[in-house]
């Protein structure tokens, strides 16, 4: 188990959308390795992920509509930032993401030499991994680097952690997948120090079906271009 | 004029006139939307009263028929006012995102809004309903438990 003093600082932002056959193993994960301080967004879910989290020990942020998963992580930026937050670890709620790397992606922020740090399964691993969910990352790579100006091997990788001056600055306001897409726009707009961070990221039957098709990365970047358009 | 013109151009023209003297005379401020109201209204109503003036407008844009330009007319405002409504759909959903996220963090922090159907004055924590008990966060659970 992880340190107490360094784990209270953490808070981690779990955006949930009827996850709650998922979410109850996240949440054991992340109290095995003693984090307390976890943020479940019920996305207004229409099955028990609002009881789940609960019961798994987490705050639970109720929004009475769904919103998409930008908006819900926003929220949780937000709460977290209100409590005292000095370090916010984004994390998936349907066992994608491993607990055990939470350490390394905090690392570059408490030596000081990153505000952001982004986790990368293009430099880490992509266990089970779709080959045309590959592809269209890759091709969402590609668009990030020309569009926004960035240079990442992985744009739209929900596990990252800010420092509390970064998670600050951040502002969300696309509401669905493109958040992401924004996300990485305010790092180099803010000029936050950014650094990609190695990870492992599990592909499982259930949550690749629940996850976007190829068709919906056409409709994200409508969706981003639109909204970069209207203030 | 036929049938259709007089029961067209006239509303139109009137129309026009109401917004134009909005636009130029009411207070407080003038309103631009307002005069490009009543430059629609009257193009309307010139169009319909007069046809040909819409063919001698097409051939000095370079345009061959006049219902040319009408169509390309339409397409372009079509798109402008899908945009338009596209934009206004868009700042409606932020606004309520905003109010769903105040709701959300101010349920986590302080306890949801007493329901008198839901919750009888004194009724412990324990015997509320499962999402009252989950919007007060982790110390629910404690207090919940121990109850």
């Amino acid at each position: 188990m992880s340190d107490d003093a360094r784990t209270d600082h953490v808070w981690l932002i779990v955006a949930a959308y009827n996850e709650g056959r998922r979410l109850g193993p996240t949440l054991r994960g992340l109290a095995e390795h003693g984090y307390r301080n976890v943020v479940v967004v019920d996305d207004g879910s229409r099955d028990e992920t609002s009881q789940v989290a609960l019961a798994g020990g987490a705050w639970v942020l109720r929004h009475v509509v769904n919103c998409g998963q930008g908006a819900a992580l926003q929220t949780g930026l937000t709460f977290a930032l209100n409590r005292g937050a000095q370090y916010v670890v984004t994390f998936d709620g349907d066992g994608q993401h491993s607990a055990d790397e939470i350490p390394l992606l905090l690392a570059p922020l408490r030596r000081g030499t990153a505000d952001v740090a982004l986790g990368s399964r293009f430099l880490g691993q992509a266990l089970n991994i779709p080959t045309s969910r590959r592809w269209v990352l890759k091709a969402g790579v590609l668009f990030t680097r020309v569009v926004s100006r960035i240079r990442v091997t992985d744009a739209h990788n929900g596990f990252r952690a800010f420092t509390r001056e970064a998670a600050g600055k951040i502002n969300i306001t696309q509401n669905r997948m493109a958040h992401a897409s924004e996300l990485l726009d305010q790092i180099v707009r803010h000029r936050l120090r950014f650094t990609e961070v190695p990870v492992t990221i599990r592909y499982a039957a259930e949550t690749t079906a629940k996850g976007q098709s190829s068709w919906n990365a056409v409709a994200i970047v409508v969706q981003y271009f639109l909204g970069r358009l209207v203030r | 004029m036929n049938v259709f013109q007089w029961l067209t151009v006239p509303p139109l023209a009137l129309l026009a006139a109401i917004d134009l003297a909005r636009a130029l005379f009411q207070r407080p401020r003038f309103r631009g939307d307002r005069v490009l109201r009543a430059i629609i209204w009257t193009a309307g109503a010139v169009a319909i009263y007069d046809p040909m003036v819409t063919v001698r407008v097409a051939h000095a844009i370079g345009i061959e028929r006049g219902t040319d330009l009408i169509v390309y007319v339409f397409a372009l405002a079509f798109l402008g006012t899908t945009f338009f409504f596209y934009a206004r759909t868009l700042r409606l959903q932020r606004q309520i995102t905003e109010l769903v996220r105040h709701l959300a963090i101010r349920e986590a922090e302080q306890g949801p809004p007493r329901d008198p159907d839901k919750v009888v004055a004194g009724t412990p924590p324990s015997e509320r309903t499962p999402l009252a008990a989950a919007a007060s966060g982790p110390e629910s659970v404690e207090t919940a438990g121990s109850a």
